[in-house]
């Protein structure tokens, strides 16, 4: 089995879709980092309108994605680029109903593993895997960003569902888990390993919400 | 093998046509770019397309993966390049279609930049996964390659193959294309591709056959020639695989008795000293891999017996 496309092609599309949307690209970096700093820092009293604004946020960095990146430029390289583009848009519509709409999601750092490894993943996606990228040769301007392209944003995103008080639901970790397959393969077949870490980030996230909502029903 | 194929594998002469002697005299002076000797220098291997009687070189070039590259401007004219040395060195049949991504619109982006194209044989494919409809790709295929018509039009992968035959035997008809031809890949659906050969009307069949995976040497490849159906081979050197097996292991010093220099050489060579291919076409990036590729052209091949040894060697090793 191979991908329509190699390395080289997807990071000189990366760096003309960054050149194209740059103040996109810019904005939704920011915005990132002031929605980790809202889920880590702020404190409880603030909860309301704060899970709201990440949730709009996330929703809105995965309808971008799926419509600019995916529709927009994967489906030139890479014929199942439509189905995924369909699919993110979906998350971010049940991202935007669950979380700004209905208000479900409850964002906010608690200590312990869970916050941890949110940090940790949070982090991980801002900062960590494109600074991977960087020290591997690739151009700084083809590096894929949180917020506006895949690999990173569901990294982060993983990060943040693992910040909420109340229990992410699952239904919201069904597309991510999809993505973590897609990023699985892609990292076999491209032999580029850090997308493995996509993988390993939704999978970890997975497993700890499940556990503490078994846990809780335990309790 | 049986009597057929010994005396069949003698290098082809080009019939003297006005393209072919150009192309003689081309392959001729270019031949020591690619590591022929000046014994060994002979004309350049073609084949005849069984239904026509035309004559086309033996080693053409595929476009999966290598030649999408999107809008990149620089991967480009990296392709450029390559396909201007694919030309230079005799080549003629390029392979594409629409599920590779922008390759079709990369190669009519370097046909336009390219003087020297006339030896072109245009192929590419029909390819509807989702349902849309064979005319307008052929239509679209035909706008982004630049050309007036296609020489061979495929049936990617058996995809609908009922229905799109029936589309390309009219556009046959019309003149809008000159050779219809259906593909597989992998070593899959030898069966149905065996019953489509021997069934129904189609000039050129294209499938997977390298010296590790010779499936198609029971089956298809002679039901094929008895079938008088061009053969065009994918997947020569298994995507690459078969050099991460053997690069680092010495070329056999008697690969120069049939004008080989090097593995990508070996690995064509056996692949056209089969009488019933009729064009093989490994995909590459670059420049000083087609050259390689493109020194299959010329020389001598190997006979049956050669051929025997060539399979125990890599087995071997």
């Amino acid at each position: 089995m191979e991908l329509p496309y190699s390395l080289d092609a997807y990071f000189a599309l990366m760096a003309a879709y960054n050149a194209e949307w740059l103040t996109m690209v810019l904005l939704a970096g920011l915005l990132a980092i002031a929605t980790a700093a809202l889920a880590l820092f702020l404190p409880d009293r603030a909860a309301n309108w704060r899970s709201r604004a990440i949730a709009g946020y996330l929703a809105a960095a995965w309808v971008w994605i799926g419509i600019v990146h995916q529709l927009g430029m994967m489906a030139d390289l890479n014929f199942l680029a439509p189905v995924y583009g369909i699919a993110w848009i979906g998350q971010g519509i049940l991202l935007a109903w669950t979380g700004l709409i209905l208000g479900k999601l409850k964002f906010g750092f608690q200590p312990g593993l869970s916050g941890a490894l949110a940090k940790t993943l949070i982090v991980f996606g801002l900062v960590i895997y494109p600074a991977i990228l960087f020290t591997l040769d690739h151009d700084w301007k083809s590096l894929p960003l949180a917020g506006t392209a895949p690999s990173p944003t569901v990294i982060f995103t993983a990060g943040l569902l693992l910040t909420t008080r109340n229990g992410t639901p699952l239904s919201l970790f069904i597309v991510p888990l999809a993505w973590a397959a897609v990023s699985g393969l892609s990292a076999y077949l491209l032999d580029h390993a850090i997308d493995y870490t996509v993988s390993v980030a939704v999978v970890v996230a997975l497993s700890l919400a499940l556990y503490e909502r078994f846990s809780k029903r335990m309790s | 093998m049986d009597d057929r194929a010994s005396n069949s594998m003698k290098s082809k002469r080009v019939t003297v046509t006005r393209r072919g002697l150009l192309s003689s005299v081309a392959g001729l002076s270019l031949a020591p770019w690619f590591g022929v000797a000046a014994a060994d220098q002979q004309a350049m291997i073609t084949r005849e397309i069984p239904k026509s009687g035309e004559r086309i070189p033996s080693v053409g070039m595929g476009t999966w993966i290598t030649f999408n590259v999107g809008g990149s401007e620089a991967l480009r004219r990296q392709r450029l390049d390559v396909l201007r040395t694919f030309f230079e060195l005799g080549g003629g049949m390029i392979d594409s279609s629409p599920m590779y991504g922008t390759s079709q619109e990369v190669i009519g982006w370097c046909l336009k930049r390219i003087d020297n194209a006339q030896r072109l044989f245009s192929a590419t494919k029909v390819w509807t996964p989702y349902g849309s409809s064979a005319e307008s790709q052929m239509d679209e295929a035909t706008t982004l390659w630049a050309i007036d018509r296609f020489d061979l039009m495929q049936i990617h992968n058996l995809v609908d193959w009922e229905a799109h035959l029936e589309t390309l035997l009219r556009a046959k008809e019309d003149g809008r294309i000159r050779y219809i031809g259906v593909t597989t890949s992998h070593g899959s659906r030898h069966g149905e591709m065996a019953r489509i050969i021997r069934d129904q009307p189609v000039d050129f069949v294209q499938f997977t056959y390298n010296i590790l995976d010779r499936e198609a040497e029971a089956r298809l490849l002679p039901l094929a020639q008895e079938r008088r159906l061009g053969v065009i081979i994918n997947r020569p050197f298994r995507r690459g695989h078969l050099f991460k097996l053997f690069q680092h292991k010495p070329l056999p010093t008697w690969a120069a008795e049939f004008d080989c220099r090097n593995w990508a050489q070996f690995f064509l060579k056996f692949i056209l000293s089969h009488p019933a291919v009729t064009c093989a076409i490994p995909a590459t990036s670059q420049v000083a891999h087609m050259r390689e590729n493109m020194g299959a052209l010329y020389g001598r091949l190997p006979d049956p017996e050669m051929r025997r040894r060539m399979v125990r060697t890599v087995e071997e090793l």
